[in-house]
C-alpha cells in the first residue's frame, strides 16, 4: 500500500515538472509570437525597442537615396541586438570599476539628469542685488555699475544654484548609502 | 541520546553549517578580495589603490585635507554611479550605452594589438594580402566631345524625320576617329568637354567619377596608342585616345613596412571584435519579433 503511494507520488511529480518545463520551453519557442508589440527583440531578456530600431532606421533612410530594403533592416536590427550584447557583457565585465572614461561619463550624465530636474526659475532681482552688494563690500577698487554686471551675476548665481542642487543630492545619497571611512590601520 | 535526537542535532548542523556558508559567500561579494578600502557604503567601496591613484593623478599630497577632498570625490563619483546602476540609468541612457559598447571594444582591442606581430608574422600578411599594397593601375586618356546642339525649329519642319544635329555629332565623331585612325589629326570637329577628365595620368580607380560607370567601364582597359569605339553619352558623342598606362605593381615590403604593420593592427581589431561579437551571440538568448517580417536567416551570417 505504502509502496503504491509513493510510486503515485512520484509519477504525480514527474508529471509535473515534465509539464512544466515542456511550458517554459514552449514560451521560449514561441518567444517571438509573445514580444508586446513595442519591442522588436530581446536580448537575454532586456528589450530592444520598437522606436530605437525605426529612429535608426528612419537616419539610414535619410542618408540614401533609394528606398529601405529588407538588408537595411537587418543591418540596424543587428547593430542594436550586437549593441545591446555589447552594453551586457560591459556591466557583466565590472568596466564601470576600473575605466575612468566610462565612470566619467555616467557621472557627467547623472549630473545632467540632477540638474535637470532641478531646474529652477532664473534669479529675482533682489537676490542679483544682494549679491552685488556682498560683492562691492569685498571689493577693495571700485566696482562697475550693477546694469553692466548683471549678465555676469546672473550666471554665476544660476551656478551656485546648480553647485547647491548637486551638493543637496550627494547630501542624501551619503544618508541613504551609509558611507563609512576606513582608517589606515583598520584597512 | 535516542537515535531521533542524533538525527535532528544532525539535521541542524548541517543547516547551519549551510548558512555559514550563505554568510560568507555573500561577505565576500561586497568586499572587494583582500584590497584596503578607504571608504565603503552600501552597495559599492573606494579601496586604498583606487584613491592612492586618483591623488597622484591630481598631483596633490596624500595627506590631510588634500586627501580627504579626494576621497570625498571617489566616494561622490562612487555614489553617483550605483544610483545610476539602481534607476538604470545605465542601460537605458544613450550617452552610457554608447560609451559602454566603446569600453568592451576597446578592451578586446587593447587585447589584440598589445600582442606585437613579428617579421615572419608581417611578411607572411604581406603576401597573403597582396592586392592591398599593390601601387594604382593610372591612366592617361584624352577625351574629344562631339556635342549634340538643339535642332532649329525649321529643320523640324523641313525634315521630320530627321534626327537634327545628333546626326551632326555622330558625323563628326565618326569621321575624326576615321582621321585618327590613319594618323591624321582631330581637326577642330570637337566641342569643349562637359566633364573635367584630367589630361594627365590618374588612377583608373577614380575614372567613373568623372566619366560615370558605364563609360569608365569601356575605356579602362585601353592601352597607349588605342582610339575608342564613338561613344554616347547624354550630351553627345565621345572619343578617348590612351596616351599612356602604367600598370599596378606590388610595393616592395622594405618601403611599406610600417603600412603593413598598421594594415595588420586594423585586422586584429577587426577580428577580434568579431570574436567578441560571435562569441556574445552564441551564449544569448536572442528573441525577433515576428511582426517584423523580414528575413531573418541573414540576421546571423
Amino acid at each position: 500500500m505504502e509502496k503504491n503511494r509513493f510510486s503515485a507520488l512520484l509519477i504525480s511529480v514527474s508529471v509535473m515538472i515534465g509539464a512544466g518545463l515542456a511550458v517554459l520551453e514552449a514560451m521560449r519557442a514561441d518567444g517571438g509570437e509573445n514580444l508586446s508589440a513595442e519591442l522588436v527583440a530581446q536580448v537575454n531578456g532586456k528589450p530592444v525597442r520598437l522606436v530605437e530600431y525605426s529612429r535608426t532606421l528612419d537616419a539610414v533612410a535619410s542618408d540614401k537615396r533609394d528606398a529601405l530594403t529588407d538588408a537595411d533592416r537587418v543591418f540596424v536590427l543587428r547593430r542594436l541586438i550586437e549593441e545591446e550584447l555589447l552594453v551586457q557583457a560591459g556591466l557583466d565585465d565590472n568596466l564601470l570599476t576600473d575605466n575612468r572614461s566610462l565612470r566619467t561619463v555616467v557621472v557627467n550624465v547623472m549630473l545632467e539628469s540632477i540638474l535637470a530636474n532641478s531646474a529652477s526659475s532664473p534669479p529675482e532681482e533682489q537676490a542679483l542685488l544682494a549679491y552685488y552688494q556682498s560683492i562691492a563690500s569685498l571689493s577693495k577698487g571700485e566696482l562697475q555699475p550693477f546694469e553692466s554686471l548683471r549678465g555676469q551675476i546672473e550666471e554665476q548665481l544660476q551656478q551656485l544654484q546648480q553647485d547647491e542642487a548637486v551638493a543637496a543630492y550627494v547630501k542624501w545619497l551619503r544618508q541613504q548609502a551609509q558611507v563609512e571611512f576606513v582608517s589606515v590601520s583598520e584597512a | 541520546m535516542t537515535e531521533a535526537a542524533k538525527k535532528k542535532i544532525l539535521f541542524l548542523g548541517l543547516a547551519l553549517g549551510f548558512a555559514l556558508m550563505l554568510v560568507d559567500a555573500f561577505s565576500l561579494s561586497i568586499r572587494v578580495g583582500s584590497e584596503p578600502l578607504a571608504a565603503k557604503m552600501v552597495g559599492g567601496t573606494v579601496t586604498q589603490a583606487q584613491l592612492n591613484q586618483a591623488i597622484t593623478q591630481v598631483g596633490l599630497s596624500d595627506q590631510g585635507e588634500d586627501r580627504q577632498r579626494v576621497l570625498d570625490f571617489l566616494i561622490d563619483e562612487e555614489l553617483l554611479i550605483l544610483r545610476a546602476q539602481s534607476v538604470g540609468l545605465l542601460e537605458s541612457d544613450r550617452t552610457i550605452r554608447k560609451a559602454l559598447s566603446r569600453a568592451v571594444i576597446d578592451e578586446q582591442v587593447k587585447e589584440a594589438i598589445a600582442q606585437a606581430p613579428s617579421d615572419k608574422q608581417l611578411r607572411l600578411f604581406y603576401q597573403d594580402h597582396q592586392a592591398m599594397f599593390m601601387s594604382g593601375e593610372m591612366i592617361h586618356l584624352r577625351q574629344l566631345f562631339f556635342k549634340k546642339s538643339r535642332v532649329s525649329a525649321e529643320r523640324v519642319l523641313n525634315e521630320p524625320e530627321s534626327q537634327g544635329d545628333s546626326l551632326n555629332a555622330k558625323e563628326r565623331a565618326d569621321a575624326t576617329r576615321r582621321r585618327l585612325l590613319v594618323g591624321g589629326d582631330e581637326k577642330p570637329l570637337n566641342d569643349p568637354l562637359p566633364s573635367a577628365l584630367p589630361d594627365a595620368l590618374i588612377p583608373v580607380s577614380i575614372l567613373h567619377r568623372t566619366l560615370g560607370p558605364t563609360m569608365a567601364a569601356q575605356v579602362k582597359t585601353m592601352r597607349p596608342g588605342q582610339i575608342s569605339e564613338v561613344i554616347e553619352s547624354g550630351g553627345g558623342y565621345s572619343l578617348f585616345i590612351c596616351q599612356n598606362y602604367i600598370e599596378a605593381k606590388l610595393r616592395p615590403y622594405e618601403a611599406i613596412e610600417g603600412e603593413v604593420l598598421s594594415e595588420y593592427r586594423r585586422r586584429a581589431r577587426d577580428t577580434a571584435l568579431e570574436n567578441k561579437l560571435r562569441a556574445l551571440w552564441a551564449r544569448a538568448d536572442i528573441q525577433i519579433s515576428e511582426k517584423l517580417n523580414i528575413d531573418l536567416s541573414a540576421l546571423t551570417q
